[in-house]
């Protein structure tokens, strides 16, 4: 069959031992810094963009390919371990993953999000493998209608992700936006709420918002108990996940590669709405939800796998249509120009060994990943016994070193105390920082393709409506508010009933 | 006299009012524009009501359904960890990576009242290395490690 | 024992560090000029990582740290068409340490383009160099029936609501050029990057976008988009067929944007010169030229002078325009 003749040519050209060795050293950095907090691997691809140019265009693309999805391994040990989100997506991750570490279940945390995005990561390489074209014409008809719908969803889903009260997640959600609109607005290029601040015209990084909302404002707060904290962390049972927990988390795994895997071939966002979307599902169909916010490890198993499946499939706009999903894409796409090559529908048949070589490496990445993660969770699991009062003064050096190795700027760390204590405040009031972060990142995306389709529309707002997709997602917007808002009443009727 | 019976939502509400309050007053000179035809100012001044308003139904609430009280803090240890954020801004480009490394770590663990200081420096001066190793070294990020 | 007391001995010693951090001084004034450099470098771009202007950025980056010998870092400031990138570089030192890689659109159309510039293009800078031409495409949908730029104008003089795309200043200009020039009007729909408008294009959401020659060969060359004209003066390799602006008929159209580097007003001969230098040889090279070829552009190696020449020159031309499109400035 053509699919086994494609693969075929795939492997032979991708386990070569040069393009191995180059699908190490990407996975190894890859996961170097995505634990690392504040380098992510859009600066790292950048600054090794120069260097690709001297390197075959199969051996290039798949070492930048590796740091991509190596950070994501990375980027969900330190969500677990610190409360550290090493990406945006892997936010979600903290909320349960941590609350499993603080419990002394960091070992089984860590397994099940390796190896969760381990059989997620498969899956989407076989989706790429066998569906791509397909896939793609689905991603094409996205345009700034159905995103500005999407994103509109999603701000919707954030507020369910709250396991406190409602009004407040609703409230978070609106700051996280206004926050999010800080910078030069691009159809007029109005600078806004910047005060002047030269690097926040280019809007506030987040980097720092994150490490300090959610790592630095978590020890802020651990520092308030008296004693050395976390007795818990020494009781470790086992390294490995209990097979509650595997029966458990299965099903969530295999939810999420699906949600992963579609949220992540649309460009522009998806990533994000991949992770906090299989979240919210698992939150809301599981018998275990009150677990959820305290440790449950469907909260971790989904969004991870939708994490890596939407890491995997994001490829395919880039392969098949030539068009960049997110900014490390765009990166790649960089990458692929330098080379000579033009992304677009001509590679899977003028240049198969590039497809197809991609393709079989994205699975040997995976597979190097996981064979290099699953051991280091014992050292992870060993470095959370060392006292906290040693452990923490390190967190916050890698968190300064990380700030500033943003961009040279002595502002971001500011920025990132400020947040600090701003985190500190939320945690102390009982607000929760994952709306609000969902609410930071959907805003101007939200406004830009909104305004877009109100300039193509000639400012006919029924344009939302005519089109089918974007009518689809608004009426599940429409019906996820339900969801929100009827249980309220129920509850109140039950305490009727008990009165 | 009405009674705050949820303290957390009630400054929680306050919170929302004063944010949203300011992001109202500094959002005045954008332009505004309409719905089909958005002007810079338009979603910023529409979330900035909303954000009053759910900071007002917060503090409305919080008068009349109970809720947690807000934990105690201790404010040093807190007041140290900020400060030892800013020592690494005013550090970084004064001293260089290696020192500033270490006086983060130093001031950082004085938030701890089990610090001891013979470990202290010597974590301090471990990280400082392994950061200078990682960060300089093997990831070839410009930093100065010295600056004398 | 109360935990308030914690801030006793320690809160003491905390106090003394910061109160001796106020005194040490900050980083040491200039360089001496003969040791240049001495510290890394740093090119801000004023594009986010991945764009057009950013690979053909960090290819001279790269080919200017071998020519150093100190590290070259890129810095991505993207916003407000290159003016935060221009604002950081214009009230730097001027020890030749930061530099300044920007279009000419952006250098000499922004004083007509904005109100209220903190700086200005040509008293805040010295020109170090020109390094590189793109061309820009005038393109349609390969699905589309008109097959010239005249037909295009036809098109677009017979409907009343036209819509072009554009990212950037750049195009932003050439299209009210081309509109000028050709009598016909449309509305400008923006996007932050070329591959976000290519679906648009490809469909015809979009009536017309002249697009970054970088991004546009690919899908010309797969067949989804179909290139009108080239905004240069002259056929651009990648795309011998395709006709200039002018050989299409479009009056004396020339748009032909190019990429300079510049560093703070008051930055030393010597230092300019050198790195000048540089500049030009590595746009001299034969690798630069193929690698340029492969973006769509073409290698350029003015010096100071020339440099300032071209963009007195660029100035000239653009205030017309600017007045003509109406352009309002922000």
């Amino acid at each position: 069959m053509d699919l086994f003749a494609n693969l075929a040519t795939g492997f032979g050209a991708a386990v070569t031992p040069v393009n191995l060795g180059f699908c190490l050293f990407g996975c190894l950095i890859g996961t170097l810094i995505g634990v690392l907090p504040g380098i992510g691997p859009i600066a790292t691809i950048a600054m090794l963009l120069p260097v690709t140019f001297g390197l075959s265009p199969l051996g290039a693309l798949i070492m930048l390919a590796g740091i991509y999805y190596g950070a994501q391994y990375g980027g969900s040990t330190t969500a677990i371990l610190v409360n550290l989100p090493g990406e945006s997506s892997s936010v979600v991750t903290c909320i349960d993953g941590y609350q499993m570490a603080q419990k002394g279940r960091a070992g089984a945390a860590l397994a099940i999000a390796a190896v969760g995005s381990f059989i997620a990561g498969c899956v989407g390489t076989v989706l790429i493998a066998a569906f791509a074209p397909v896939l793609a014409a689905f991603a094409v008809k996205f345009r700034s209608p159905e995103y500005f719908a999407l994103m509109l969803f999603g701000l919707i889903a954030a507020v369910i992700l709250a396991h406190g009260s409602v009004i407040k997640a609703v409230g978070m959600v609106i700051l996280g936006l206004l926050v999010g609109l800080v910078g030069t607005e691009s159809q007029s290029a109005t600078a806004r709420f910047t005060f002047g601040v030269p690097e926040l015209y280019d809007g506030v990084d987040f980097v720092p918002l994150a490490m300090g909302l959610f790592g630095l404002a978590e020890i802020l707060s651990n520092l308030d108990r008296s004693r050395d904290r976390r007795p818990a962390a020494t009781m470790i049972s086992t390294l490995w996940p209990s097979r509650e927990e595997i029966r458990r988390a299965a099903p969530a795994v295999a939810r999420g590669t699906m949600i992963g895997a579609l949220l992540g071939i649309l460009p522009g966002g998806g990533a994000v709405l991949a992770s906090f979307a299989a979240y919210t599902l698992e939150k809301k169909t599981s018998r275990y939800a009150a677990e959820f916010g305290k440790g449950a490890v469907e909260g971790v198993a989904a969004p991870e796998a939708a994490n890596n499946a939407g890491a995997q499939t994001s490829f395919i706009p880039l392969l098949t249509l030539g068009i960049p999903s997110n900014p490390v894409m765009a990166l790649m796409m960089g990458a692929m120009l330098i080379q000579g090559i033009a992304p677009g529908t001509a590679i899977i048949s003028e240049r198969p060994e590039l497809f197809w070589g991609m393709v079989a490496s994205m699975w040997v990445g995976n597979l190097m990943l996981i064979v290099i993660n699953l051991p280091l969770i014992g050292i992870w699991v060993r470095l959370l016994r060392v006292p906290y009062r040693m452990l923490f003064p390190c967190i916050v050096v890698l968190c300064c070193v990380g700030a500033y190795s943003v961009n040279s700027s002595t502002f971001l760390i500011l920025m990132m105390a400020g947040f600090a204590l701003l985190g500190y405040v939320f945690g102390k009031l009982g607000c929760e920082g994952a709306p609000f972060l969902l609410g930071f990142v959907l805003g101007p995306l939200m406004e830009e393709n909104f305004r877009r389709s109100m300039v193509l529309s000639f400012g006919d707002p029924t344009i939302f409506l005519r089109r089918p997709i974007s009518l689809c997602i608004l009426l599940a917007a429409l019906a996820l508010i339900a969801l929100i808002v009827v249980p309220q009443f129920r509850t109140r009727r039950d305490e009727a009933f008990q009165e | 006299m009405v009674r705050v019976r949820s303290p957390q939502d009630f400054w929680a509400g306050i919170l929302f009012i004063v944010f949203g309050g300011a992001a109202l007053w500094i959002s005045r000179g954008y332009a505004f524009g309409s719905l089909t035809k958005m002007g810079p100012g338009y979603l910023p001044t529409a979330l900035s009501w909303a954000l009053v308003a759910v900071g007002g139904v917060l503090m409305l609430r919080a008068l009349a359904i109970d809720g947690p009280a807000i934990e105690r803090s201790l404010v040093a240890p807190q007041l140290f960890i900020l400060a030892a954020i800013v020592v690494f801004a005013l550090a970084i480009e004064r001293l260089g990576l290696a020192l500033a490394v270490v006086l983060v770590a130093v001031t950082s663990s004085l938030a701890s009242r089990d610090m001891r200081w013979g470990e202290t420096l010597a974590l301090a001066v471990g990280i400082a290395a392994l950061c200078v190793l990682l960060f300089v070294h093997l990831l070839g990020q410009p930093f100065t490690v010295w600056a004398f | 024992m109360n935990d308030r007391l914690a801030l006793g001995r320690s809160g003491r010693v905390a106090v003394l560090v910061l109160a001796l951090l106020g005194l040490v001084p900050g980083p040491s004034p200039a360089a001496a000029q003969q040791d240049y450099p001495n510290r890394a470098l740093h090119v801000f771009i004023g594009f986010p990582a991945g764009s057009g202007a950013d690979i053909l950025g960090r290819y001279f980056a790269a080919q200017l740290e071998k020519l150093a010998g100190k590290p070259v870092v890129v810095e991505n400031k993207p916003g407000a068409n290159s003016n935060i990138a221009a604002g950081i570089v214009a009230t730097a030192k001027p020890d030749g340490y930061s530099i300044l890689f920007i279009a000419s659109s952006n250098m000499a159309g922004s004083r007509f383009l904005f109100k209220s510039l903190p700086f200005d293009t040509v008293k805040d800078f010295t020109p170090v160099a020109a390094y590189a031409e793109i061309a820009f495409v005038l393109t349609v949908g390969a699905k589309s029936p008109i097959k010239s730029v005249a037909e295009l104008t036809a098109y677009l003089k017979s409907r009343k609501q036209n819509k072009y795309g554009a990212t950037n200043q750049t195009a932003i200009l050439s299209t009210e050029y081309y509109k000028q020039l050709a009598g016909v009007d449309a509305v400008h729909v923006a996007y932050r990057t070329a591959p976000e408008a290519l679906p648009d294009v490809e469909d015809g959401t979009l009536d017309f976008m002249i697009m970054d020659g970088t991004f546009a060969v690919g899908p010309i060359k797969a067949g989804k988009i179909r290139a009108l004209a080239v905004t240069t003066a002259q056929r651009i390799a990648a795309l011998p067929d395709v006709p200039t602006m002018r050989e299409a008929g479009v009056g004396n159209f020339e748009f032909s944007p190019w990429w300079g580097v510049y560093v703070p007003a008051g930055t030393p001969q010597p230092i300019v010169a050198k790195l000048g230098a540089w500049m030009n040889q590595i746009s001299r090279t034969e690798e630069a030229r193929q690698f340029l070829e492969r973006i769509a552009a073409l290698p350029l190696s003015d010096d100071s002078k020339a440099t300032a020449a071209r963009l007195q020159e660029d100035i000239v031309k653009w205030e017309p325009l600017v007045k003509a499109a109406k352009i309002e400035p922000q």
